[in-house]
């Protein structure tokens, strides 16, 4: 019933059947890779590519990550993948259209992740139509090469929807004070449940965001400027199915069950972020509820079920500089520097649960009561920034699972990840 | 006084109602009505994908009784289809520990292969007369969905579990298995290796333990009965296997003419293992038993010779005594058969004449009655005589009927109707009674000189796994 398979070796079949770069990494030295993508840093990025040709501008970007994970009790589930290998283009159109699109050689099923066009109207909206982000979470809309953990937080992947196609006007109003997106989406993005994914029932979503920072133009508020609190929602029709949102551990493991839905799914969020220096603090807190009409065992319709997720986070550059999307060190370590070097943490939690009390806990894909699930997880890590292009962070997370309140499966508590990430 | 009245009517009704039990679902004097609740959604994927042993959730309710949230899939082997689908209920498969009046699942046999719908209840009643431990089974109309639609007669038959094992052996933490019909076997060894007898098999109890606590006592029947001296198998089987008990089953299979048993057309099949937690004998269970009723005439020794067991223990002159006395054990116990067949037929009657799902005509359902009713009838003189005339022939053996004697097979598989689909062919085979009528063709030919039927139930025959005689006819 889980629709990502659990880490675990690619046996030789595997690899024929989908040859990622993890299986080529079996034939040659992990190392060496690891090793070319740092020799290739200072290369790359003193030829970074910026074309203009009359009316046209593109700007060429790369990203690409080698991960090392390790779940403890699961020896298999320790390997080296390599997890984005993406290039991608950016540019302008008659100076007035901005256009983006993006290609990872790493997915099969779905290898152009953003592709859009936008143009501005007026001087305070804009409007974008292509494939890309859904609106909503702070966590999921931050740019891959920016993240400050290895991985996003276990809402921003499972409950914001994702990217789809769609068409979504934005702007920024009041001094620059509010940020609004708001936009419709052909389905529900590409974190639901790839069978929900593929149905051609699926309806359209509409989603908005807005985002507020209420002392940005006011110098006295020190360092409130930097403070941003926002809210965002989505709501579309989800076809009849076990289309539930999916849900894993931190440690990848299978946590929500699949169960029948029908109905609208709406989705709440709301997010807090304020940077002050080298230090940075946010969190979110999101919620998915999803109908069920007509689920029962007898065709009614059933208490609606609720997934949560929430977290805080921190992040402080010891080294000193000051907390930006793209960290540039202070002495890079290709001008004989030691990099910048910021320590992370994150406390979060994802849950599933049924509305309404009374009956027997069950995990029946039409209980009306499901047995409630979650986990909480904590995350630590190091950040090392070689440079503006090269990072490496160094993570690992202890969680928490539960069934209906008690703890279950501490089998797989702690897990380490590790990531060298370059990005152009 | 008024008051006095008031107490003692609120005192009759806070009087505790009698408790109902498993004996009460399973009580055979009456037809049952069960109605699961099912989402009407999956009962069409159930249906359309009844091959797969997908658990989709529902209630099951009997007499105002519910239990929310049990599993139910599509079951069975030769009986498997997707029109009228055999299920399987499991109380706890979503809802931990989770059992109606004490039973963790049930059974609901489609009746699909028996076409008078008598047999299964009646082979079990034989076995339960003479204390060989059978599951329970009683007749049910069956109900599903939210709009309560009659689907057709089905056979509540009790599962072969821990709850079972306790009921019949008083504890329920011993080992349990389910043979799985793989190919032609008939208990002959398979070798020193473990993984021949995993593959027959399936544990249904204590399913974690390690292949040597599961196999190798097994294993050792097995070779304990190919091992064995002649006169000697009682002693040698001793430690592994309950003889007696064995020896009536067999005499019980083969006085109802049971084609698909323990000495089936095609080796071992329909039957459950259990053995004490302790260790002890193992016990063999009867399972299935539709295919019983087949042949009035058949020689109670039918196949005995072909199977490793059987030919000792019918070469064991005292084992031999044992079984012809079971013969006629079992002629005795079924001096009412008639009289059960008749009390059934009329508590069934309208319930399978409306039952819109079966894959036969009521004039086929009233033929294959009649066929019983007079099986019963005549069966026990039939088997006497039988055994009478095997005194004065018994040094020479008995005349077995070879797999290759087709001919004188009483039944036919029958591919009827339209196949569901092209994968799975004749969903609709049916075993039917020899008539002449009937147009062979063997199973032998190329696919392209047989009739798009027999191609069909070649077809149904793959996936049924009933291979060495099928005989086709074309509608």
């Amino acid at each position: 019933m889980t629709d990502r398979p659990a880490p675990g070796p690619r046996t030789a079949a595997a690899c024929r059947r989908a040859p990622e770069i993890s299986c080529g990494l079996r034939k040659i030295h992990r190392g060496r890779l690891l090793g070319a993508i740092i020799a290739l840093a200072p290369v790359t990025a003193a030829a970074q590519v910026e074309v203009e040709a009359g009316q046209v501008r593109a700007e060429i970007h790369v990203i690409a990550s080698l991960d090392w994970r390790d779940v403890q009790g699961h020896p298999e589930s320790s390997r080296v993948d390599l997890r984005r290998a993406r290039i991608g283009i950016t540019g302008a159109l008659f100076a007035r259209v901005e256009y983006e699109v993006e290609h990872d050689f790493r997915e099969a099923d779905r290898p152009w992740r953003d592709a859009f066009v936008n143009a501005p109207f007026g001087r305070a909206i804009e409007a974008r139509v292509g494939r890309f982000k859904i609106p909503f979470s702070l966590d999921q809309l931050t740019p891959a090469a920016e993240l400050d953990f290895v991985a996003r937080s276990l809402g921003a992947q499972y409950l914001a929807p994702g990217r789809d196609i769609g068409a979504m006007a934005h702007g920024r109003l009041f001094a620059r004070r509010v940020r609004f997106q708001t936009g419709v989406f052909r389905a529900g993005g590409d974190n639901v449940r790839p069978a929900e994914r593929r149905d051609p029932r699926h309806g359209a979503v509409v989603a908005g965001r807005l985002l507020y920072r209420p002392w940005s133009e006011r110098v006295e508020a020190g360092p409130l400027r930097a403070l941003a609190i926002g809210a965002a929602l989505t709501a579309g029709g989800v076809p009849e199915g076990y289309y539930s949102v999916r849900g894993h551990t931190a440690a990848d493991a299978p946590l929500f069950p699949e169960v029948a839905v029908q109905g609208l799914r709406r989705r709440y969020g709301a997010e807090i972020d304020w940077r002050a220096g080298p230090l940075a603090l946010g969190g979110e807190i999101m919620r998915v509820v999803d109908e069920r009409r007509g689920q029962s065992t007898d065709d009614e319709r059933l208490p609606d079920i609720v997934a949560r997720g929430w977290y805080v986070r921190g992040t402080w550059l010891a080294t000193g500089e000051r907390k930006t999307d793209r960290v540039r060190p202070a002495r890079s370590v290709l001008r004989g520097g030691i990099g910048a070097i910021e320590l992370a943490a994150r406390l979060e939690d994802l849950a599933l649960s049924s509305r309404g009390a009374g009956g027997v806990p069950t995990r029946s894909a039409r209980g009306d009561t499901l047995v409630a699930v979650g986990d909480r997880a904590a995350t630590l890590g190091v950040n090392w920034y070689l440079s503006r292009f090269l990072k490496v962070q160094a993570h690992t997370t202890r969680d928490w699972r539960r069934e209906d309140g008690a703890a279950v499966d501490a089998r797989r508590a702690w897990n380490q990840r590790l990531r060298v990430q370059f990005a152009l | 006084m008024t008051a006095l009245v008031a107490v003692l009517v609120a005192a009759a009704l806070a009087a505790p109602v009698e408790a109902l039990t498993a004996d009460d679902l399973f009580d055979d004097r009456e037809l049952h009505d069960i109605w699961i609740h099912m989402n009407a959604r999956d009962w069409a994927q159930l249906r359309a994908t009844y091959m797969e042993n997908t658990f989709y959730p529902c209630d099951v309710e009997w007499r105002g009784l519910k239990v929310r949230n049990a599993g139910c899939r599509s079951r069975g082997t030769g009986t498997r289809n997707g029109v009228k689908p055999g299920l399987r209920l499991d109380f706890n498969h979503y809802v931990a520990a989770q059992e109606l009046l004490g039973l963790e699942g049930a059974v609901l046999d489609n009746l699909w292969q028996d076409g008078s719908m008598l047999k299964e209840r009646l082979a079990m009643r034989l076995f339960d007369h003479l204390e060989v431990p059978a599951p329970r089974t009683t007749y049910v109309r069956l109900y599903i969905g939210s709009d309560r639609t009659y689907i057709g007669l089905y056979a509540l038959v009790e599962e072969i579990d821990e709850t079972f094992a306790r009921r019949q052996f008083g504890r329920g933490d011993g080992y349990l298995y389910e043979y799985r019909w793989k190919d032609e076997y008939r208990f002959e060894d398979l070798g020193p290796e473990l993984e021949p007898y995993a593959y027959r098999f399936e544990p249904r109890t204590r399913v974690r333990e390690s292949m040597f606590s599961l196999y190798a006592p097994i294993r050792d029947l097995v070779q304990a009965i190919n091992e064995a001296d002649e006169g000697e198998l009682e002693a040698a089987l001793a430690p592994h296997l309950d003889l007696r008990m064995l020896v009536t089953q067999l005499a019980v299979e083969n006085y109802l003419a049971d084609w698909d048993g323990l000495l089936g057309y095609a080796g071992l099949s329909n039957f459950y293992l259990h053995r004490s937690a302790d260790g002890g004998p193992f016990h063999v269970l009867p399972w299935d038993k539709d295919t019983t009723f087949a042949w009035l005439h058949m020689p109670p020794w039918h196949n005995v010779e072909d199977n490793v067991l059987g030919r000792k223990l019918w070469n064991d002159r005292r084992l031999r005594a044992d079984y012809l006395a079971a013969l006629l054990e079992a002629a005795s116990a079924a001096a009412d058969l008639e009289g059960e067949a008749l009390r059934a037929v009329q508590q069934i009657h309208d319930a399978a004449v409306e039952d819109p799902l079966k894959p036969y005509s009521n004039e086929q359902f009233e033929e294959a009655v009649a066929d019983v009713v007079e099986f019963a009838r005549h069966r026990a003189a039939i088997v006497r005589r039988f055994v009478r005339e095997i005194g004065s022939v018994a040094d020479a053996g008995p005349r077995v009927q070879r797999p290759g004697d087709r001919d004188e097979l009483p039944f036919v598989a029958v591919a009827e109707g339209e196949p569901q689909d092209a994968e799975h062919g004749a969903a609709n085979l049916a075993v039917r009674p020899r008539t002449p009528e009937l147009v062979q063709h063997g199973a032998s030919g190329a696919d392209d000189e047989l009739p798009q039927s027999a191609r069909w139930v070649r077809a149904a025959v793959g996936i049924l796994g009933r291979k060495p005689f099928v005989h086709m006819i074309v509608p």
